[in-house]
């Protein structure tokens, strides 16, 4: 009786769900008493102790987040000085929040210093690189990478320092932050969302201006025409529409490609430059980006005659059939491509461009920067948390009316909008470390399921064993016994495997910046900003009084910021 | 055998109990509501298009971008009758640490007694705000199969809602009740 208790404890154990047994996420409800920790235990929860650091640390961020956001600026300005302080990994991302925080408390100085430190970890390939590689092992979490924040987090630690050394008229550093801005923005993988954030173009324009380099100006101007029109909210179908049709265009060329290669020639290949040398050159040259959208690998790709079949090519009338199918597929992406990009210059007739001519004005002495809203957050989805996706939360603050001294009123007219930051976020594209995610994700599916099937069969043979007899019962007691061992194996190399997306965030942007160039005499002056909704309707409560110091000479940059608190 | 009986009995009662205890939960019986300053009160509704379908349970997994994901703490939530008393619109009140959430899914029975589980996914994130009850709305899920169903809208009902919850949860009953719906 005794015998035939154990292998049937072992089948009923083994016929658990095995998330149960190899239970990766805490259950808060689930919690072991104090009492059950034992002193065996003790040791491994010391070994543990640094892990358990570091998620108190993460019990701290998140407060001093939330802190910021309820407008208790002390307390998350204290916590966030302090996990500063520990030079690690998250040192940029502790800086860039520092540096919002400061900008919120109006504290221009402490932010550029902040913002400083953190611009210079975001943009250096050397900084913390020993632990890119252990994000990469199997068994490696992505997030125990150096956090240097995605191109749009990059655009807007760029965009701030530039903002607050005009502030301090130190302009040539100014237009190097707006460039480098630039730069980050277009490490993008659809050519059309690269560089369409426009307040850089126009900051790095008005700088030059105050330099006296009016052609230098005038382009950067041009380029920011072009990027508001990218970038504005008509376009916005249409350009997400069009980018889709030219990933398919370049996807379609490089199969023509590639087949015409595989087919064997009569003759060597011509010398005559083709669509993948181009492609290859390109990737050590990127192209100049140009505001028709087109890189100039794309327009040769993309070219009205296609592809040319290389003379002495002998095609059978099979592959003359996919060849003219493929073409066909090409000329009809590329007039599709044609009629998005007549849409959109139709669509830019009606776009009412903000007035740059006040924008640039140099007598227009302050530029006032509102910000609304709260930072796109991103946030791990899928059965491992291998995707990382944006989510935003709504806010109602989308105009403002700017109240100077009680008695001029400005309202939008020389507002430069639209500058929303989920967009910018969710135009990324594409990571080769979702790839890899995915990878490690299918890998931990299929461990799982293996380890499951195992466990089965271990279960079975162990039913087996209890009700058998003396030497076939011991025999399927081993048989159990090794599917057991192997399931363990393998789920313990499920369990190691980690998928998850890195999900840190520079979470205190707000979603919007809107800049204002204000013409102010020198002194103190009191502003009221009132919040309008999308349609125009007042936001009650939101309202905000300030008193802002202009300076006598050069450019005044003041921040402000509509939170949305309950 | 009695003390065996005994156990069998004391086993049977935390199980069936363990929803009574949850700290996470309003209840009907709760006499005063109380919150640390580390803590803050969400309700919200739900209503799916089918009227036979009864959640024993929903998860909600904490919002922390600085935690590694396996760390994220994940709430196993038991429905208690409070939830059901009014009618075809599910009502819920929870007490629970300041931050950002994800209303994961919610499991339940479809079809009365011999029906089957179900799950219905949210995905839906909200914010808990210390010291402050927020009401994030109104969860729409539409029946497309018996398959599969999912969240299809949010809507503010903000009026109507709270009236049930105050009904639901008599402890909500002259306190201020702001709005901040989830995303």
């Amino acid at each position: 009786m005794k015998k035939r208790i154990i292998p049937l404890f072992l089948a009923l154990l083994l016929a658990l769900p095995p998330h149960l047994v190899y239970a990766g996420t805490n259950f808060a409800i689930n919690k072991p008493s104090k009492k059950e920790t034992s002193a065996a235990n003790q040791k491994i929860m010391q070994s543990v102790k640094s892990s358990s650091k570091s998620s108190t640390d993460a019990e701290n961020a998140m407060s001093a987040e939330v802190d910021f956001y309820c407008g208790n600026y002390e307390a998350s300005e204290r916590m966030l000085t302090t996990l500063k302080a520990k030079h690690d990994r998250n040192f940029a991302l502790w800086s860039n929040e520092l540096g919002s925080l400061y900008l919120a408390e109006n504290k221009n100085k402490e932010a550029k210093d902040s913002l400083t430190e953190a611009y210079l970890i975001m943009n250096s390939f050397e900084a913390f690189k020993n632990l890119e590689s252990k994000a990469l092992g199997l068994t490696g979490n992505e997030a125990v990478k150096a956090y240097k924040g995605d191109p749009y987090e990059k655009i807007m630690n760029s965009l701030y320092l530039g903002l607050l050394l005009i502030d301090e008229n130190d302009l040539d550093n100014a237009t190097a932050c707006f460039k480098n801005g630039i730069l980050c923005d277009s490490d993008v993988e659809g050519n059309l969302y690269k560089s369409d954030f426009a307040p850089l173009y126009f900051l790095a324009a008005r700088c030059a201006t105050t330099a006296g380099d009016k052609s230098k100006a005038n382009d950067y101007l041009n380029r920011a025409k072009e990027a508001f029109y990218l970038s504005h909210p008509t376009n916005r179908l249409i350009v997400w529409e069009e980018q889709i049709l030219r990933n398919k265009l370049v996807d379609k060329q490089k199969e023509l490609d590639v087949f015409l290669g595989s087919v064997p020639l009569e003759k060597p290949a011509s010398k005559k430059p083709t669509t993948e040398s181009v492609a290859k050159d390109t990737k050590k040259y990127p192209a100049k980006q140009n505001f028709s959208g087109h890189s100039k690998a794309e327009e040769i790709e993309s070219g009205a005659a296609g592809t040319p079949i290389p003379a002495g090519k002998k095609l059978n009338s099979r592959e003359q059939k996919k060849v003219e199918n493929l073409k066909s597929e090409i000329a009809s992406l590329e007039s599709q491509i044609q009629s998005k990009i007549l849409e959109r210059q139709e669509n830019n007739k009606v776009i009412s461009l903000p007035n740059f001519d006040n924008l640039m004005n140099l007598q227009n002495n302050v530029i006032l920067c509102i910000e609304s809203g709260k930072a796109p957050l991103k946030v791990q989805i899928g059965s491992y948390g291998e995707k990382a996706i944006f989510k935003l939360k709504p806010y109602k603050a989308k105009r403002f009316c700017i109240v100077i001294d009680n008695n001029t009123k400005r309202e939008g007219f020389c507002i430069l909008n639209n500058n929303d930051l989920m967009y910018q976020a969710e135009t990324r594209g594409g990571r080769k470390m979702d790839g890899i995610l995915k990878g490690k994700a299918q890998f931990k599916e299929t461990t799982a399921q293996i380890s499951t099937a195992f466990a089965g069969m271990a279960a079975i043979a162990a039913t087996t064993a209890a009700f058998s007899n003396g030497n076939n019962s011991n025999a399927a007691l081993i048989v159990a016994g090794g599917f057991l061992l192997a399931s363990l194996i393998v789920g313990a190399a499920s369990a190691a495997a980690n998928p998850a997306a890195d999900a840190r965030h520079w979470s205190y942007l707000p979603a919007e910046i809107q800049l204002v160039p204000i013409k102010m005499s020198p002194g103190k002056h009191h502003i009221i900003i009132l919040p309008f909704d999308e349609i125009g309707k007042p936001v009650k409560g939101r309202e905000l009084e300030s008193d802002i110091e202009v300076k006598n000479t050069g450019t005044t940059v003041v921040f402000k910021r509509i939170f949305e608190r309950i | 055998m009695k003390s065996k009986l005994l156990n069998i009995l004391l086993f049977c009662c935390v199980i069936l109990l363990s929803g009574c205890a949850n700290p996470y939960i309003l209840r009907r019986q709760d006499k005063n509501l109380v919150l640390s300053p580390d803590q803050g009160v969400v309700l919200f509704t739900a209503q799916v298009s089918t009227g036979n379908y009864r959640p024993f349970q929903y998860t909600i997994q904490e919002i922390n971008q600085y935690k590694f994901y396996a760390k994220l703490n994940k709430y196993i939530i038991p429905c208690v009758p409070e939830n059901y008393s009014n009618g075809n619109v599910l009502v819920f009140g929870l007490k629970l640490p300041k931050g950002i959430y994800k209303l994961d899914t919610f499991s339940g029975i479809l079809g009365g007694f011999f029906g089957y589980q179900h799950l219905l996914a949210a995905g839906s994130l909200f914010d808990v705000t210390p010291g402050k009850i927020t009401y994030a709305g109104r969860l729409i899920f539409n029946w497309n199969s018996y398959a599969f169903s999912q969240l299809n809208s949010v809507k503010n009902e903000f009026e109507a809602d709270i009236e049930l919850a105050k009904r639901s949860f008599p402890v909500l009953r002259g306190k201020e009740i702001s709005q901040d719906l989830s995303y």
